[in-house]
């Protein structure tokens, strides 16, 4: 809705001679691709653990895992796909995670201060509307709603990760959309 | 089409995904939607932007330099590809195969193979058989056990075992 496939092939190249170099012993090729995915898993550690410390532990746990499981990856997803895939998996297997998936729109803030006011106004909004339409949802699929908004995830490959029905995970984030709608029109009004 | 019809489907369209032709002819007349469109638009791509795949950081990371080193000190990193690796490939051993064979084929035909049947008769035909059977065999063997690996795959060895 926002983008073209063009970029994401080469990023799915680029991904691939990675995966590559790193099977051949490249460590700095596996530093490069986790230096780019680090911050995701480290939010969605947050959600889940709700303090920094585990979040790391979390983030080292999954990195590892990744690292290890890199022959298995045949490259018919996006590799940020299966990465998530393993860190959802290594999430919700965890002895330490708290039981309330809390998603980032309500408790983490991700921050990014750039941009005009309308740019912020617009974050408000977007966060306003998630936190709205995950409050009443089960945990399984706040999660969902999150993958696609704040880590910029299509439906089939948040199906892949959380192993929820695609329609499903359409009909909650259509919702989360129209509130986002509704906010952004309150807010245009004088 | 009304603008509650064509935003709905605007809604329910997945990340990357085309926008139909109906949704773009209405949003091409209808300056409200499109502005509702063009702000729906920029909020998502601002909601995920800190999130958005990262470039690679100078600065060495402190996580990631904890997992390098759990992969390192648990002996877990892939090693350096072989450089002396002697791996010959199957089109090779098929080539060489036939060249050998070829050959054995050819040399009673040749003009040395003809004066040595000549002069030596039998002595010199027997040890020769006997030498291309030795020689096929063991090429064979040599073929089959260096790409074993191909062959229990291949014949499904593998599930025969197992049963």
């Amino acid at each position: 809705m926002n983008g073209t496939t063009d970029p994401q092939d080469n990023i799915r190249q680029e991904e691939a001679q990675l995966c590559l170099r790193i099977l051949n012993g490249d460590l700095r090729a596996f530093s490069t691709l986790a230096g780019r995915y680090r911050r995701r898993v480290l939010s969605l550690g947050m959600s889940f653990f709700h303090n920094l410390d585990d979040a790391e532990d979390f983030v080292q746990d999954v990195l590892v895992k990744v690292y290890v499981s890199l022959a298995s990856f045949r490259g018919e997803s996006r590799f940020s796909t299966w990465l998530m895939r393993i860190a959802y998996n290594t999430a919700i297997n965890s002895v330490k995670r708290r039981k309330e998936y809390t998603s980032l729109a309500e408790d983490f803030e991700v921050v990014d201060e750039s941009g005009t006011p309308e740019d912020e106004h617009l974050r408000n909004c977007s966060r306003d509307a998630i936190r709205e339409a995950v409050s009443t949802l089960p945990e399984r699929y706040r999660v969902c709603v999150d993958l696609y908004f704040f880590y910029d995830m299509p439906y089939a490959d948040i199906g892949e990760v959380t192993g929820q029905p695609v329609n499903t995970i359409k009909s909650h984030v259509f919702r989360a959309k129209k509130l986002l709608r509704s906010f952004l029109i309150e807010g245009d009004e004088p | 089409m009304t603008c509650e019809q064509a935003f709905n489907r605007y809604l329910s369209l997945d990340k990357y995904e085309r926008v139909p032709l109906s949704v773009s002819v209405h949003l091409l007349f209808c300056p409200v939607c499109r502005t509702g469109v063009r702000q729906l638009n920029r909020a998502e791509i601002l909601v995920a932007q800190p999130l958005s795949m990262q470039k690679s950081q100078e600065a060495v990371d402190p996580v990631l330099a904890q997992a390098l080193e759990r992969i390192m000190s648990a002996g877990l990193a892939y090693s350096l590809p072989d450089r002396t690796d002697t791996h010959v490939s199957m089109l090779r051993w098929v080539i060489s195969g036939l060249a050998l064979a070829f050959g054995f084929t050819l040399l009673p035909f040749t003009f040395m193979g003809s004066w040595s049947r000549d002069v030596f008769g039998s002595s010199f035909s027997v040890p020769f058989y006997i030498l291309c059977g030795v020689a096929v065999t063991a090429y064979c063997g040599m073929f089959i056990g260096t790409n074993i690996d191909f062959f229990v795959k291949k014949f499904g060895m593998e599930d025969s075992r197992a049963a």
